[in-house]
């Protein structure tokens, strides 16, 4: 079964496969139906943790900030307006209970999440590929927040300069400064560690 | 030296600055001095180790994380006991007690009573709120994705006579307005 496919399954009668937009049900969740609700988790969880996990380290950090950005979204839903799309929404959503998460921990190290990239065969190579994941990790985790949340939403949720400008609320200018300062950041980090 | 070294530093020994070259990869900001950089063994390591360090960013940004299990059971679970707030639902009150049930009940009892109906693919309650105008009522907005075959308005019709007739028998309550709205018509088993 495919993504797609498994995406509407939990809103279809039998034998009936029916896209329903994220939208209509935002209108079906706020008039009470929860099976519309946990419908638009499903399609979305995925995006809401990997941003957590992205910005806050851990496993366990990122599911309680997903589940907390889910639960502000049940609240907020009267408030959406449907000038972005959902999904820009959860992401400003998430971002911002991140960041108010980080501020509130300040000295705190951050824990590494577990990026493996590519499968390596070769284990004088694999070494060598977890020793540079292993630097990249940490040198994205030693960024401040807010540039690590403009480069996450950037290289790894593949969002436009103007997206990430709706979701942070901040000018494009300052999307493109702050990613530029993030990504010189990392790789300098990274080399300078190796 | 070695290009960590220079990382550290800053600058390479012929003075080019690392970060016009990691913006020259990571942003494309062409070099000022072509001439240079093309002939420069330093600028050329640098940037070849700047390239992989960007790629191998980039793999690892890319790379796919696991989700965890029963993330969406959990959000549901704690978004349940919120589902009072934000909808008043309907009060029924006799001389022995009041009666309230909860808009998210409404929909509920709504959308399973619009499922029922044969043709009737997809149903979701956008409204269900007490009737301003009648106590003990309530308006109910519908929009529905309906199979094809029989003609839609029969099939909104048959939805709206089994939405007053459940929520009379089931809950006791008199939907005053039921509004429908056809989103979309659909093969049945048909995939998309």
């Amino acid at each position: 079964m495919s993504e797609k496919q498994r995406a509407y399954g939990a809103y279809r009668r039998e034998a009936v496969v029916v896209w329903v937009d994220d939208e209509v049900l935002v209108g079906a969740a706020r008039a009470g139906d929860d099976a519309a609700f946990s419908e638009l988790v499903r399609r979305h969880e995925a995006r809401v943790y990997r941003v957590a996990l992205r910005m806050l380290g851990s496993d366990a950090d990122a599911q309680d900030a997903a589940q907390e950005a889910f639960v502000s979204a049940w609240l907020a839903l009267a408030r959406f307006r449907g000038e972005s799309s959902v999904a820009t929404w959860l992401y400003r959503i998430v971002t911002n209970r991140c960041l108010s998460r980080l501020a509130s921990r300040p000295d705190e190290p951050l824990g590494q999440a577990r990026d493996i990239a590519v499968e390596v065969h070769d284990p004088a190579r694999l070494a060598e590929h977890r020793a540079h994941a292993d630097a990249i990790s940490r040198a994205v985790a030693a960024l401040p927040a807010d540039q690590r949340a403009t480069l996450v939403l950037r290289d790894y949720e593949g969002l436009s300069y103007e997206e990430i400008a709706v979701v942070l609320r901040i000018g494009v200018g300052a999307v493109k400064s702050r990613i530029h300062r993030a990504r010189r950041d990392v790789l300098k980090r990274t080399l300078a560690w190796r | 030296m070695a290009v960590n070294d220079h990382a550290k530093a800053g600058a390479l020994p012929c003075g080019t600055l690392l970060d016009d070259l990691i913006a020259q990869i990571t942003e494309g900001i062409p070099p000022g001095d072509r001439v240079h950089q093309a002939t420069c063994r330093y600028c050329q390591s640098a940037l070849a180790a700047i390239r992989d360090a960007w790629d191998e960013f980039q793999a690892m940004a890319r790379s796919v994380i696991a989700m965890p299990e029963g993330l969406v059971d959990r959000v549901m679970q704690r978004i349940r006991p919120l589902m009072w707030v934000g909808g008043d639902g309907v009060a029924l009150i006799s001389e022995r007690g009041a009666t309230r049930i909860a808009d998210r009940a409404l929909a509920r009892l709504a959308r399973a009573a619009a499922l029922s109906v044969a043709g009737v693919a997809v149903a979701t309650v956008l409204r269900s709120e007490a009737d301003p105008e009648l106590r003990g009522a309530v308006t109910i907005e519908l929009r529905l994705v309906v199979a094809f075959g029989p003609p839609v308005t029969e099939v909104a019709d048959r939805v709206r006579e089994r939405v007053v007739a459940d929520l009379r028998s089931e809950a006791g309550i008199e939907a005053a307005r039921v509004d429908i709205s056809i989103d979309d018509v659909v093969a049945i088993g048909q995939e998309f």
